[in-house]
């Protein structure tokens, strides 16, 4: 089984399609519709890699992070920044709160894949579960900048 | 009242955070439009709670003004602010719509995004033609949410637009593909059929899922050459698009799509070792219903690889029982196998019981005395479904089991035979010394026909002194379901026995019995029974056969000194809605020294939905001091009265420490939710 991502995404559209490029990768996925949502199926459940929307109800993406980070099963967890918002300004927010890397929309598979490899320090042939120790380090929070 | 308004605005500066979160709930309940300016400030308050109540609060007043000073608030640079901005807008719904209509041909391109996601959250057909111009928007997100709000407000003029973007990038015409799916209709359709030829495996895999949203079986066709693409998830939206295609059709259009859908490919994909696909492909053939696929589900049911998902097993399990098949014979097959697991046996044994056909017999009371108890439980579950005459004694046999579960199943599965079959036991075992036994043949004496009812009278009545209290309770109510006189006699001779646990055997044999004026008369003296065990279960007796109380009986039984003798005559007025009962029942209530009778009247007021009934809950719930099975009490009554005064209190309870009262908290909002919804729904549509 192929690590397990949580992607969260208030559009649904973006979040389908995040989730098909995510599978075709061998990606274990699940969906969240905003940041409660995404937050209660992290404290239910265990993620490798969290991919999240900023601009959305209820919980927005940079709320989310924080919390995550404040969480202690979370600490480390890569995350990924996926908004269509493109300015530097929204980039630091997005770093400051604690995400990994920040890709703007529209999202190429191939690069939403080669940064969640990145990441797990895995390749796209051993995408593993955090229920199997990791072959590589994981990338420091500050060096996945997109 | 100006006063009043300063005062509130004021206190939304306070450094109290609960004092600016209820001054902003007030100003909401005010309506004054000189509280807007300081509320849409308050959508930058620090506290999510109070920015949540100034929402609140805006989309209460609504209007102009709201919407004028609210649009500012799309350009902040926090985002919880232009989320906050959005939510309002939204709430307020039509009148915002011309203000955002204007805001799609903002320079920003956030803000025209944002002014496009709104527009879809508000649904309104009137944004359709500036959602149509913003398909030419030269950032393609903004495009890309004008094509998703397009869908949203399922705007079929749109079509046609739609269609001419399709050659823009990928992430457009995927998104164009799932709205398409939202409009719905024929024109959608045959454009979606184009889509799924796309370049793009994305394209296609929205495509798919969209076709599937149509449910056109135009479409179909197409679809099933998907079947076959090297993508597993499109493999997995091209199983799902078919199965929701014969779900949308007519049922005689229904059975000749079935024809046409090829059973090889799809019996390959039971093997996929995507779990998914597996599961798409399995719903799919419960849908078709074939009989040439039960040998390929039958191996589905019992694969090592499908050990794992439950809800595979239960699919497969589903498309067996579809298509009802006469000829058992490729199950048993796959059950003779010999590598074949106990779990799989369980499996498939299950489901030849379920289907019932005595083909199946033998070679599932083949497993009866398989080393493992979980297949001998299924084995016992299974046989009474299967006709056959040797499925009694097999039974009777497996009440000996050192099983528990299994000695259950079996002794269930007798109950459901017939008598003629259950005569043979009976006879056969007179004096077996298994307690069990002793049980089954009071069960079954007690399905007896009427020639028989005078000698299973003779045969039960040694069994109401059995040292085991399950039996004697068996044979008390074979007793009462036998219901001749001879069996009335037994029961009334224990109604008189000194031994209060005869008195309850009595009572539990009129319990089973079938209501008429001896078993009245009968319960009547046990109501009367001086020992309170008896009394409260002659109440649940009345209760369940529907007889009539008097009002003396129901006040004397709520002044009883036991406990158990008030909850049962509550659970009766509530059983029967006794409303005229609810000053007393009210009473109880607040000053019964027991928790569980408090928790049974709150549940009865609930239930009574008489006036002040929810004045008295809420009241209640604002005692910290109350037992917490009280709190549950007035909590799910308060889920029945859907009363909007209740939503402070209930909101609180959310956070309580116990998850029962939280999660009770949270079903009684959600039937407030629906409750006001549903209040409001008329409005709306005025």
């Amino acid at each position: 089984m192929g690590a397990k991502v949580l992607v969260v995404d208030d559009s649904r559209m973006a979040r389908e399609l995040h989730a098909f490029m995510l599978r075709s990768a061998g990606f274990d996925v699940r969906e969240a519709e905003n940041g409660s949502d995404a937050f209660e199926k992290l404290l239910c459940d265990s993620f490798d890699v969290v991919i999240t929307d900023i601009n959305m109800p209820q919980m927005d993406g940079y709320e989310l992070i924080r919390r995550l980070r404040a969480t202690k099963a979370y600490t480390d967890t890569p995350v990924i920044i996926v908004s269509t918002e493109s300015e530097a300004t929204d980039k630091s927010r997005g770093f400051e709160a604690g995400a990994n890397v920040y890709v703007v929309k529209p999202t190429r598979p191939a690069d939403l894949i080669a940064n969640v490899h990145m990441l797990l320090g895995t390749t796209g042939a051993q995408a593993v579960s955090s229920k199997t120790p990791s072959t590589g380090d994981r990338a420091p929070r500050s060096s996945g900048v997109a | 009242m100006h006063d009043q308004v300063a005062v509130l605005v004021s206190h939304l500066r306070s450094d109290d955070e609960s004092d600016r979160r209820m001054a902003a709930e007030d100003l909401g309940t005010m309506q004054d439009a000189r509280a807007v300016p300081a509320l849409v400030d308050a959508l930058e308050d620090p506290s999510a709670a109070v920015r949540e109540a100034a929402i609140d609060a805006l989309s209460t007043i609504g209007g102009a003004a709201v919407i004028r000073a609210v649009l500012p608030a799309l350009r902040s640079e926090e985002v919880y602010v232009r989320n906050a901005a959005c939510v309002v807008l939204r709430n307020i719904g039509e009148p915002a719509v011309t203000h955002l209509t204007q805001l799609v041909r903002d320079d920003d391109q956030d803000v025209r995004k944002f002014a496009v996601d709104t527009l879809g959250l508000i649904g309104s057909p009137a944004a359709g033609e500036a959602l149509i111009r913003a398909l030419d928007d030269v950032n393609v997100n903004v495009a890309a949410a004008a094509a998703e709000a397009l869908g949203q407000i399922r705007y079929r003029p749109a079509i046609p637009k739609m269609v001419s973007v399709m050659q823009a990038n990928s992430w457009l015409r995927c998104t164009v593909a799932r709205s398409l799916g939202q409009i719905g209709g024929a024109e959608a359709g045959r454009a979606l059929v184009e889509l799924i030829g796309d370049s793009d495996v994305m394209v296609v895999y929205a495509a798919l899922r969209s076709l599937g949203e149509v449910g056109d079986e135009s479409s179909l066709q197409y679809v099933l050459h998907m079947l076959e693409h090297e993508n597993a998830a499109v493999v997995e939206a091209a199983l799902g698009a078919l199965e929701q295609i014969l779900s949308r059709v007519n049922p005689q259009v229904g059975v000749a799509l079935r024809r046409q859908i090829p059973l090889k490919p799809l019996l390959a994909l039971l093997r996929n070792p995507e779990p998914q696909v597996r599961r798409s492909a399995l719903a799919l053939l419960a849908k078709i219903g074939h009989p040439d696929s039960l040998a390929a589900l039958a191996h589905a049911l019992a694969a090592p690889e499908n050990r794992d998902h439950a809800e595979l097993r239960h699919l497969a399990t589903q498309a067996i029982l579809s298509i009802k098949p006469r000829d058992v014979a490729p199950i048993l097959e796959v059950l003779h196998e010999s590598a074949i697991s106990p779990e799989a046996a369980c499996e498939l044994i299950d489901v030849l019981g379920r289907l019932g056909q005595p083909a199946a017999f033998d070679v599932v009371a083949s497993y009866s005395a398989h080393e493992q108890p979980i297949v001998r439980r299924v084995v016992a579950r299974s046989l009474a479904s299967i006709d056959s005459e040797r499925a009694p004694l097999l039974l009777a046999r497996a009440l000996s089991d050192s099983d528990g579960h299994t000695r259950a199943h079996a002794a269930r599965g007798l109950g459901t035979l017939l008598a003629g079959v259950a005569e043979a036991v009976i006879s056969a075992r007179p004096t077996d010394a298994q307690p069990e036994i002793r049980a089954a043949n009071a069960w079954l004496a007690a399905t007896f026909g009427p020639r028989q009812r005078a000698d299973a009278v003779l045969l039960l009545s040694p069994l109401l002194k059995d040292e085991y209290p399950d039996v004697r309770e068996a044979a008390a109510r074979a007793l009462g379901t036998i219901g001749n006189e001879a069996a009335f006699s037994v029961l009334q001779t224990l109604l008189n026995d000194a031994d209060e646990g005869a008195r309850m055997l009595a009572v539990a044999g009129l319990a089973a019995a079938r209501a008429n004026a001896r078993v009245e008369a009968l319960l009547r003296i046990a109501l009367a029974d001086s020992a309170a065990a008896v009394c409260a279960a002659a109440i649940r007796a009345f209760m369940s056969h529907g007889i009539e109380l008097n009002a003396g009986e129901i006040r004397k039984a709520l002044q009883h000194a036991d406990s158990r003798v008030r909850g049962a005559m509550v659970a009766l007025l509530s059983d029967r809605k006794l409303d005229t009962w609810a000053p007393e029942v009210t009473e109880l209530f607040r000053n019964d020294p027991n928790p569980r009778v408090q928790y049974t009247c709150a549940r009865a007021l609930g239930r009574f939905g008489s006036v002040g009934a929810a004045e008295v809950l809420i009241e209640c719930l604002s005692h910290a001091s109350n037992d917490p099975l009280v709190v549950l009490g007035a909590v799910e009554a308060l889920e029945a009265l859907a009363d909007e005064r209740a939503r402070d209190v209930l909101t609180e309870l959310t956070g309580c420490a116990d998850p029962e009262i939280s999660a009770a908290a949270c079903a009684a909002l959600a039937a407030l939710d629906a409750s006001t919804a549903q209040g409001a729904r008329p409005a709306a549509s005025e």
